[in-house]
């Protein structure tokens, strides 16, 4: 039996722009979520411990932080532990980044530098992998064609390690970052095939069946990647048989949502929802919208700093809540004839609602 | 605010005086002189102007105020009450210096402020319109009356003022000032648009991103900015990632060839040796092949050529032999033609000769009629024409006429006798030449023409004819034509007697007929000798055998000579011959030994060259490889911070911003746009209020003499008489002018003044306006006083008395 824990796409190394009050905490919890896969791997008392491409975001990577994560991957109790150079972190021919890895690795820290395949013999079952290191950012070929002319020992267990998109499960509409289809990696002649560069699960729920997985990135970093932070241990049996478990392993969420709201009640409702403890390590994306009255209005402008509060950065879109301005309302508060009444007018008999709006904004502004 | 008492201690002439006014009409009767606007100076200078001024100030406005002699001091006091009667009193002193005045306000409430800045400001607040508009419309001189529309237009403080007044009533119910909204939307709209073309939806100026504002710009050109920033920056960090992919797949291509060469290189090197001095004994054994070759080739031939040049000598002779022969027949040849030739002359000169004898006889046998006597037969025949002619002119008619039958002889004169016959009763006619001779049997008529010589002239004819005829028997020919044709053929022949002669003597030159056979004779008989071309042919033939054999000859002497001089003799060259074979033995035996090429390559030099140069290639791509190496080192360098990938979502999200801040803004832009159209539509009906005023004002004083104002918001521009004749104030008559004037300002004081709350003094307004029309003015300015506290000064009673004022106040202490 072996047990290999599989890891892709950390990113170490990533800015985060745009989320300038997240961007340094976003940043530095990567470093730290890499040293608890690496615990949760020894923890699990796995053999083999797999980084599928893009340990890094970018080839030019500072010293201190090449240590920071070798120091990490070295930790690893197990028999060996492969890194796969990504697209992000491809690997040229005397790569600054990966010769300075090298030098920093332990003995047991391999990394897959070229595509030939590597024998293991130190479990009961002997093991081939074949890796498919990228050595471009970009490439419209992928980098496992060489994997189907080998020869293969039956009774070995056979694994490949690749980075790239794979057709139908992630994007790739300009074909630019190593194109595989299911097809050429079933076709391959491995038993498995330990995938990264998709920075969402798949399979969702991995089967006997499967025989490709792709774990995600095990510490979120986007709004396109809603789940907690992923790896997989993989259990092959003597039989050859997998069995996947998916390993939670991140610790911040991006969380987009989007919700109305009509009167004082559901603005409580919707502070109360994404305030508190539970959003502290969220990134929230938040679009609101609705028609209120003013004093509902004016109870949101004042409480939503709370969800602010309340998350680690709020990203929120509240264009669509409008104040509730009706033509009895305008009636009302305008004398018939005056200049705000038949500019108020004007808007909303012809609907429209954003300049209605901002008249009416305006005209507040200006009233004694 | 009216005015309730005016106490000047003194003032402009007047050492101390009390002035009351009563709500309503106060008239202020007095001569010019008497200081008539002293009054309303005072009041307009207690409101208006500072008691803290300069020593300059102090003379430039209120110098003409001081008295004339002795005293540096003027003094005003007013006391103005509010709509509840509640009393406000107001004391200016001025005096001459730098701000050596004085000044104090007393509120109702007790107050009392003596700060001369803060007293002036709580005055100006007091007063129910600005210090301009009270200037303008409130207090206005004589002499300004008519001018206040020409102030209007110049002020545009007064006008600011009218138009929120306007405005007020009609717009800003709900607290809502529509300045303060127009000012806020004015402001947002910069906020929003700075630097900003919408129309261009790009910013003002064509400054891109390439060129931006640095500062001073609104929200969209800065989102504008930021998006278009991080566009580029996507697009540098495309185009490194681009760069450096293509940069590292060059190098890895490099580095492959560079091992592919390397594996190659270490495989093939260790050869080289070998193969190198295989290619030597390779070299060496080619040359000495030819060598062999040549030798072989040298011993087999000199024998043969040997021999050759023994049997070539006789072949040489005969041929030489024959070329003489032929030569020799060839000069019979020629003989053989010259006789012939010969031969053919001598028949051709005897032919000549034969030819010369015919035409001797035949001139001999012709009828010799020569060219001289030709020509005297010719003479002869032409003097008898000519004498038969001189007969002939004497030309006579003889007419006989006879009884009976009659023969007769008749004779013309040198004519033949001829016989005629005379019928009875019938006329014979004859015509005769000079004369004629009639005979009967006995009877002789002559008759002659002329004087009688003519008979001469017929002798001498008979006389010639004779000759003539006894010549022609002589030559035995008929006629003299006879003699010309006979003459012809003679000459004929005797020319051509002596043309046969001339060719005879041509052929045969100065030689003799007979030496020529003889010469003929010594050829002798050449009939047997051949044609000289036939010979000719025989003769090239031979010479080119000759010449053949001769060149056959020397290229084998000289071979012999060149063999000679090279080798010496033929044994040499067979032992030299022995000595090349074995070396080509020898050096196969090496080559044997050396290791041999391998596969794919033709020669040793192919070999060598081929391992040289992957020596070279790899050398090269070393370079190559360090360069492009650099090469990245820079590129990286310059690596962006950012990947595409996060560029990607940034520029994304950015653009997005740019959208909804753009659309915001363009929102703004709609509603700004919809205020201020609906602002100035709303204005047009604000000054409606104002124009209907001033037409029921107008309308009281003039009648209906202008049924119609033309205005442009708030100022009349035109007036319109009942004959629609239309009139610029400029063009209405003085007295119209002040009419006019003072309608307008009752117009505006209306809507500046609250019901009941102001005051306004009118100086003189009536003194240019004609007594029917002041009836009218009279009316008009008692139902204004019904409003306001009105103040009239005039310095005439009778104005005075229209007026209705049964005790005017008086200047006149």
């Amino acid at each position: 039996m072996i047990k290999i824990f599989h890891i892709a796409d950390l990113h170490l190394g990533r800015t985060f722009r745009n989320l300038p009050e997240a961007q340094d905490t976003l940043s530095e919890t990567r470093y730290e979520t890499l040293q608890k896969t690496v615990d949760k791997a020894n923890e699990l008392e796995a053999d083999i411990f797999v980084i599928a491409g893009d340990l890094f975001d970018k080839t030019s990577v500072k010293v201190g932080d090449i240590q920071k994560a070798v120091k990490a991957i070295n930790s690893f109790a197990g028999e060996i532990a492969f890194v796969l150079p990504g697209n992000h972190d491809y690997i040229t021919a005397d790569s600054q980044l990966w010769e300075r890895f090298q030098k920093e690795a332990e003995e047991h820290v391999i990394v897959l530098d070229k595509k030939e395949p590597l024998e293991l013999s130190v479990f009961d079952k002997e093991i081939f992998v074949y890796p498919a290191p990228c050595h471009a950012k970009h490439s419209s070929e992928h980098a496992i064609g060489w994997v189907q002319e080998i020869e293969k020992d039956e009774n070995a267990v056979h694994f490949g390690i690749a980075h790239g998109s794979i057709e139908g499960v992630s994007p790739d509409f300009d074909q630019r970052y190593f194109p595989m289809s299911i097809h050429e990696l079933e076709r391959s002649g491995v038993d498995l095939w330990l995938m990264g560069h998709t920075h969402i699960t798949w399979p969702e729920q991995p089967g006997k069946r499967d025989m490709i997985f792709n774990p995600g990135t095990p510490e979120p970093d986007g709004f396109s990647c809603n789940h907690e932070g992923r790896a997989f241990l993989h259990t092959i049996n003597e039989e050859k048989q997998i069995d996947t478990e998916i390993i939670i392993t991140g610790t911040y969420r991006f969380v987009q949502a989007s919700e109305t709201v009509s009167n004082e009640d559901d603005v409580s409702q919707l502070i109360e929802d994404y305030s508190g403890d539970g959003w502290n390590n969220c990134v929230l994306q938040l679009e609101v919208s609705g028609k209120l009255e003013e004093e509902a209005l004016k109870a949101w402008k004042e409480e939503r700093s709370e969800i602010r509060d309340a998350v680690l950065e709020l990203r929120l879109d509240d264009s669509g809540v409008r104040r509730k301005v009706t033509s009895e309302q305008i009636q009302k508060e305008f004398s018939e004839g005056s200049f705000p009444e038949q500019l108020l007018s004007s808007f909303s008999e012809e609907d429209e609602e954003e300049e209605l709006q901002m008249a009416y904004e305006l005209i507040k502004e200006v009233q004694q | 605010m009216r005015v309730s008492k005016v106490f000047l201690h003194p003032f402009a002439g007047i050492e101390e005086k009390t002035f009351e006014f009563e709500e309503g009409l106060n008239v202020l009767l007095g001569p010019n002189e008497a200081g008539k606007s002293t009054v309303f100076r005072a009041v307009m200078h207690g409101l208006l102007t500072t008691t803290s001024l300069t020593r300059t100030k102090v003379e430039d406005i209120m110098g003409s105020y001081f008295p004339a002699v002795g005293g540096d001091v003027i003094r005003v006091s007013l006391e103005m009450k509010n709509s509840k009667d509640e009393v406000v009193q107001i004391v200016k002193t001025w005096k001459k210096g730098n701000r050596n005045g004085s000044a104090s306000l007393k509120l109702p409430d007790g107050t009392e402020l003596t700060d001369e800045e803060a007293v002036q400001d709580h005055i100006e607040e007091l007063l129910p319109v600005s210090p301009a508009t009270l200037r303008t419309i409130m207090l206005a001189d004589q002499s300004g009356l008519h001018q206040t529309m020409r102030k209007m237009e110049q002020e545009g403080k007064v006008r600011k003022e009218l138009g929120n007044i306007l405005r007020k009533n009609f717009m800003e119910t709900g607290g809502v000032s529509v300045d303060r909204f127009r000012e806020l939307i004015d402001q947002k709209y910069e906020d929003y648009f700075k630097r900003w073309n919408r129309q261009q939806q790009y910013p003002e100026n064509n400054r891109g991103i390439k060129n931006p504002y640095k500062v001073g710009t609104g929200k969209v050109v800065e989102a504008y900015y930021k998006k278009e920033q991080l566009r580029l920056d996507l697009e540098e960090a495309e185009r490194f990632e681009d760069d450096l992919d293509s940069l590292n797949e060059t190098l890895n291509k490099l580095i492959t060839q560079q091992e592919k060469k390397k594996e190659k290189f270490e495989q093939l090197n260790p050869l080289k040796e070998g193969i190198q001095e295989r290619q030597l004994k390779e070299q060496k054994l080619e040359s000495a092949q030819d060598k062999k070759e040549r030798l072989l080739h040298v011993s087999n031939k000199w024998p043969v050529f040997n021999d050759r040049l023994e049997n070539l000598e006789p072949k040489l002779e005969a041929n030489r032999e024959k070329l003489e022969e032929l030569q020799q027949e060839q000069q019979k040849a020629q003989n053989k033609q010259k006789g012939e030739q010969l031969k053919q002359r001598i028949t051709k000169i005897e032919e000549l000769a034969s030819q010369v004898e015919e035409a001797k006889n035949e001139l001999k046998e012709a009828q010799k009629v020569t060219q001289d006597d030709l020509k005297k037969l010719r003479e002869l025949q032409s003097d008898i024409r000519q004498l038969q002619t001189k007969i002939e002119a004497a030309k006579l008619t003889v007419r006989i006429e006879s009884d009976s039958d009659q023969a007769l002889r008749y004779t013309e004169a040198g004519q033949d006798e001829q016989n005629i016959e005379s019928k009875k009763g019938e006329t014979l006619e004859k015509t005769a030449s000079g004369g004629f001779t009639l005979k009967t049997d006995g009877l002789m008529v002559k008759v002659f023409s002329g004087d009688g010589d003519l008979e001469d002239t017929i002798e001498t004819l008979q006389t010639e004819k004779e000759e003539l005829n006894s010549y022609l028997d002589d030559l035995e020919v008929g006629s003299v034509q006879d003699a010309g044709s006979y003459a012809e053929l003679y000459q004929k022949k005797e020319n051509d007697l002596g043309q046969a002669k001339k060719a005879y003597k041509s052929e045969l030159g100065d030689q003799k007929l007979e030496d020529l056979k003889e010469k003929l004779k010594d050829y002798g008989n050449l009939s047997e000798v051949r044609d000289s071309e036939e010979i000719t042919e025989d003769l090239v033939e031979t010479k080119t055998a000759l010449n053949q054999l001769k060149k056959e000859a020397a290229d084998a002497e000289s071979k012999i000579e060149e063999w000679t001089k090279k080798y010496g003799s033929s044994d040499e060259v067979i032992l030299e011959l022995a000595e090349t074979s074995k070396l080509v033995k020898d050096l196969e035996s090496d080559l044997d030994d050396l290791p041999s090429l391998p596969k794919g390559y033709e020669s040793s030099g192919e070999f060598i060259k081929e391992v040289e140069q992957l020596d070279k290639d790899i050398q090269q791509l070393k370079e190559h490889i360090f360069d492009k190496k650099q090469e990245r080192t820079q590129l990286e360098a310059k690596a962006p911070d950012t990947s595409s990938e996060e560029l990607q979502k940034l520029s994304e999200e950015a653009e997005a911003e740019f959208e909804r801040i753009n659309s915001r803004a363009e929102t703004l832009a709609q509603v700004r746009e919809k205020s201020l159209e609906l602002i100035e539509s709303m204005d047009s009906d604000t000054y409606k209020g104002l124009e209907t005023s001033f037409v029921k004002w107008l309308d009281l004083m003039v009648g209906d003499r202008f049924p119609n104002v033309d205005m442009d918001s708030d100022m009349p521009t035109a007036f319109k008489t009942q004959e629609a004749t239309s009139l610029t104030y400029n063009l209405l008559s003085h007295g119209t002018k002040d009419t006019v004037a003072l309608a307008w300002r009752f117009a505006l004081c209306e809507k500046f003044l609250e019901e009941g709350n102001g005051f306004v003094i009118l100086d003189d307004p009536m003194v240019d306006i004609d007594p029917e029309r002041r009836k009218n003015v009279v009316q008009a300015i008692n139902k204004f006083s019904e409003q306001y506290q009105t103040i009239v000064m005039t310095c005439h009673p009778d104005h005075a008395d229209e007026l209705g004022v049964e005790y005017p106040l008086s200047l006149e202490s």
